[in-house]
């Protein structure tokens, strides 16, 4: 991937990693912690990018950063709430910085991936081929280029492609506009 | 679908929903930093818009689900790229015609041999060859070795069972990659 972490770049990419940290954190947009961490993780972002490495995909690798320290902010809170309800004998190992989801966590990540990846194998081709190009850190401008499809298409194809793959998962319901985004597929 | 070819962004009928909120699409695009395909009032909606912003975090934190879990089927399914791949020569294991041709001048090499073919006196040695073979492998089977033999064939087995669970992967990984290189319908 040729894409600089640029000006330019960080403009495109600050409304989803203020949106993410908004998510992860729980609160709304106006929140002070959205702020302090979207800053904060387009600040490591820029100090790290050097050490990315070459051809890796740059949107996940920004996008984990904005997790990782909304996350660390999340459990700061949680540690600060309980101190101010006066729990000091709460257990020490809360205290630990936990980086890792514990087994639990990880058995059900495992599951969901599972679940993602036999419903990724039920998506129509087009679908597929543009969220694996997408995986691969490809832009959906490349992806189009690659497909010879127009931009719109791609853009149709990865929001579709998600929108089953959600469903699968059971946390999105079917809505009258998706029904309308499959009646209209051939018009695309 | 239809482009705005001029500015190279998305018409606004796939940006806008009914209710005046960005569509799953834009907000797909926003989650993707793609918003270069959108228009100024989009990302501004986008900024402003809780609804849209909370739907554009939701949509980020699953993206990278969904890149995780693909890039772990492709790892595990999808074949080495054309610089890392061996080729077809190198990997096959036994070169089945050249040992049939070298078993074939064996053949023929003994043909003068036939001429003094007796029949009788190759029952007799195919006869005492049997009769050792079993007194050898009696033999055997009374040593320790013969009391490990049990081990080591069920050991053969699940060695071949694995094998042959290996390749039976395999294949299915290329049937996988071929069906996901296959061009797009329609």
């Amino acid at each position: 991937m040729a894409e600089g972490l640029d000006n330019a770049a960080l403009v495109s990419y600050r409304p989803a990693v203020r949106a993410l940290i908004a998510h992860v954190l729980g609160v709304g947009l106006s929140h002070a912690d959205v702020e302090d961490c979207t800053s904060e993780a387009l600040r490591r972002a820029l100090e790290g990018y050097a050490r990315l490495q070459p051809g890796a995909a740059l949107r996940p690798w920004l996008l984990g950063i904005a997790r990782h320290v909304a996350l660390d902010a999340r459990r700061a809170r949680v540690r600060a709430r309980r101190r101010d309800a006066g729990g000091d004998d709460a257990d020490p190992l809360d205290r630990v910085e936990a980086h890792q989801p514990d087994p639990h966590e990880q058995a059900v990540l495992a599951e969901r991936t599972l679940r993602v990846q036999q419903a990724f194998g039920l998506l129509p081709t087009a679908q597929r081929q543009a969220l694996s190009l997408h995986a691969e850190g490809l832009g959906y401008r490349a992806i189009a280029s690659e497909l010879n499809v127009p931009i719109g298409t791609v853009c149709t194809w990865i929001a579709r492609g998600r929108q089953t793959l959600a469903r699968a998962l059971g946390e999105v319901e079917p809505t009258a506009a998706d029904m309308s985004l499959t009646n209209n597929e051939g018009h695309t | 679908m239809s482009d705005d070819d001029e500015s190279s962004m998305l018409h606004s009928s796939l940006i806008w929903d009914q209710s005046g909120h960005l569509s799953d699409i834009a907000q797909n695009a926003i989650a993707d930093a793609e918003s270069a395909l959108l228009p100024r009032e989009a990302c501004e909606h986008a900024e402003a818009c809780e609804q849209c912003l909370r739907s554009i975090g939701q949509l980020a934190q699953f993206s990278l689900e969904i890149d995780g879990a693909i890039k772990q089927l492709h790892a595990g399914y999808l074949p080495a790229k054309d610089s890392q791949r061996v080729p077809a020569r190198a990997v096959r294991h036994w070169p089945l015609p050249e040992l049939g041709l070298a078993l074939l001048l064996a053949l023929l090499g003994q043909l003068p041999t036939l001429q003094a073919f007796n029949a009788a006196s190759f029952r007799q040695t195919l006869k005492a060859f049997v009769h050792v073979s079993i007194q050898l492998l009696t033999h055997i089977a009374g040593t320790s070795f013969g009391a490990a033999l049990p081990w080591v064939s069920a050991t053969l087995l699940v060695a071949l069972s694995g094998s042959i669970a290996y390749a039976t992967r395999r294949g299915l990984a290329h049937d996988i990659a071929n069906h996901l290189s296959s061009p797009p319908r329609g």
